[in-house]
């Protein structure tokens, strides 16, 4: 997937996320049962959700390193 | 040997070894002002990782964090979410900043938004406002690194002793070897506070409760009120979700525009280590969850801390553990306050010079940073007067901190992204903000539903900041060119 595809996805899902933590997404998800990894529930959705940010930001920086690469630069002071 | 020996021990042993590291890394950093406040824009993705880590481990996640877990349950919850959502905006700014320094020798934030808004006024608010955030956040880690060790030794060395013990120390490399030393010791701090925070918040739990799971069923079934969101107020009353929502808003935002953030962005190597530095970020978010898991650990403890920031070492001085493990918790606990303290006076003096006096009167390299020195230590002694009188929880003063700094948002996105934005808008946009701010943080009864007084700033800042701007002459198209397609 291109890098501009990546870049938007990201901005959704820290919008998404944004939403999930705030009123009223988190509203939705309040209750402390059932525990998940043995924490309560919406402990658990903000790791995930952390864990989700990792994943995004790093394959979008993965598809901007392949790009840069095709387009032949050295991919370190491209700004 | 006996417990409280072994432990002073193993204390000093670590701080000894900090002011090394700190001394040493100086040696290799030129003796310029480049040198001394950007590191010479060398830092490597280790040094950056942590260094950025750092802003997260500090003595409010490591003794605020499980006081708020302990004491207001799931509204602890909100310093877990925003930190993910305030880095990941620096994926893309943090490259246009450093390519903006480097092009125009910027070493502050105020220098990039002055770079294109030409203002003396602004550069000197900007130095007022980073400077009224700085101390009550540079307090924050002078209480911590006191009440850590005013409570491992027993009460044998106060507050007042230990806070000024561990930041003499600080001091002494701050004044020596500028902002390298501050790579370099938080780089070896980091390292020590995951390893001790992991095993602190696995074990914890299973020692008391018999495991993670357990622990919460047990809170469930006694104090349910605590695993709801948003959790409660100082009180104990149920805490609003207008606050709660906008705590998480006004973290995020300040966070990201956390002033010393931006002067790492100019120490960077090159921008493939800022966007690897913002894509690793969220690893180091993760570590608060093992820092909650300690608070919560605490709820049904039979005793209780003085107060809630106490819950850490109060718990580990209760169950028992080995004089090895509560030295080496208490080496880690200092490590995350001092970690950010370092980089905090050293950033704060940094800007009082470069914003507040160079505008005014140009020093010499050699004026610059002995003035920024005098500077770390007059901050420095603020705050510990301050640590000393102040009684407030260490997260409402960094909630309090971050309510001014996310009034910088405004300013610097229109600096580095919008066009038409004037000098006239951003500064009266700034003002008037920072003003809202400040009053709603003075009247609290006055705010509606709750809200964050950061967010009602803002709320007046925006339309000012576009209606004055939209009112004025635009800038010339190339001097804005230089900044928005940067």
């Amino acid at each position: 997937m291109p890098f501009l595809a990546w870049r938007r996805i990201a901005w959704c899902y820290h919008l998404v996320f944004l939403a999930a933590v705030t009123w009223p997404g988190q509203t939705l998800v309040n209750t402390p049962t059932p525990f998940v990894l043995g924490m309560p529930r919406q402990m658990a959705l903000v790791a995930i959700l952390i864990v989700g940010s990792l994943i995004v930001l790093w394959r979008m920086d993965a598809a901007r390193g392949r790009e840069a690469a095709d387009a032949g630069e050295s991919g370190g002071a491209d700004g | 040997m006996d417990k409280f020996t072994l432990i002073t021990v193993l204390v000093f042993g670590y701080l000894a070894t900090t002011l090394a590291v700190g001394l040493v890394a100086g040696r290799r950093a030129s003796k310029s002002v480049q040198g001394y406040v950007a590191g010479d824009r060398d830092f490597g993705l280790l040094v950056m990782y942590f260094i950025t880590g750092a802003s997260v481990f500090s003595a409010f996640a490591f003794l605020g964090g499980p006081g708020w877990a302990y004491s207001r349950g799931a509204a602890a919850f909100y310093i877990l979410s925003y930190g993910a959502l305030g880095m990941a905006p620096w994926y893309a700014m943090g490259p246009k900043a450093a390519a903006l320094g480097r092009r125009f020798g910027f070493v502050t934030q105020a220098q990039l938004l002055t770079g294109r808004f030409p203002s003396r006024g602004l550069s000197v608010l900007m130095a007022v406002l980073t400077l009224i955030s700085f101390v009550p956040y540079v307090t924050i880690q002078m209480r911590g690194a006191g009440i850590v060790i005013e409570a491992v030794t027993d009460g044998r060395i106060p507050l007042a002793a230990g806070a000024a013990i561990a930041y003499g120390i600080v001091m002494a490399y701050v004044l020596a070897s500028g902002v390298a030393a501050v790579g370099w010791t938080n780089t070896f701090q980091g390292v020590f506070m995951l390893a001790i925070a992991w095993t602190l918040g696995i074990y914890l739990p299973y020692r008391l409760y018999g495991g993670i799971g357990p622990m919460f069923e047990q809170i469930l079934a006694s104090r349910p009120e605590l695993l709801t969101v948003p959790g409660l107020d100082p009180g104990g009353n149920a805490w609003s979700w207008g606050a709660y929502s906008t705590a998480i808003l006004v973290s995020a935002i300040g966070f990201t525009m956390l002033p010393h953030l931006f002067m790492k962005a100019f120490t960077a190597r090159d921008d493939k280590t800022i966007r690897r530095t913002v894509v690793l970020f969220p690893t180091f978010q993760l570590f608060l969850i093992p820092v909650f898991l300690i608070g919560f650990a605490g709820v049904l403890f039979p005793e209780s801390p003085e107060q809630p920031d106490f819950i850490l070492p109060f718990l580990i001085l209760r169950t028992e553990l080995p004089a090895l493990v509560i030295g080496l918790f208490c080496a880690g606990a200092l490590s995350a306050s001092m970690s950010t303290g370092d980089a905090l006076l050293h950033a704060g003096a940094s800007v009082v010079v470069e914003d507040g006096v160079q505008p005014f009167r140009r020093l010499s390299d050699k004026g610059q940073r002995t003035l920024i020195r005098v500077l770390v230590v007059a901050v420095g002694a603020l705050a510990y007067v301050l640590a000393l009188s102040d009684s407030s929880s260490l997260v409402d003063l960094l909630l309090a901190s971050y309510g001014v700094i996310c009034q910088f948002m405004p300013a610097v996105l229109a600096a580095m992204y919008w066009r038409r934005a004037t000098t006239a808008g951003v500064v009266s946009g700034l003002a008037a903000g920072s003003a809202v701010a400040v009053l709603f943080f003075l009247f609290p009864e006055w705010k509606p539903l709750g809200l964050h007084e950061g967010i009602l700033g803002l709320i007046v800042h925006v339309p000012v900041l576009l209606g004055v701007s939209l009112a004025g002459k635009p800038q010339d198209k190339q001097h804005v060119s230089a900044f928005v397609d940067a």
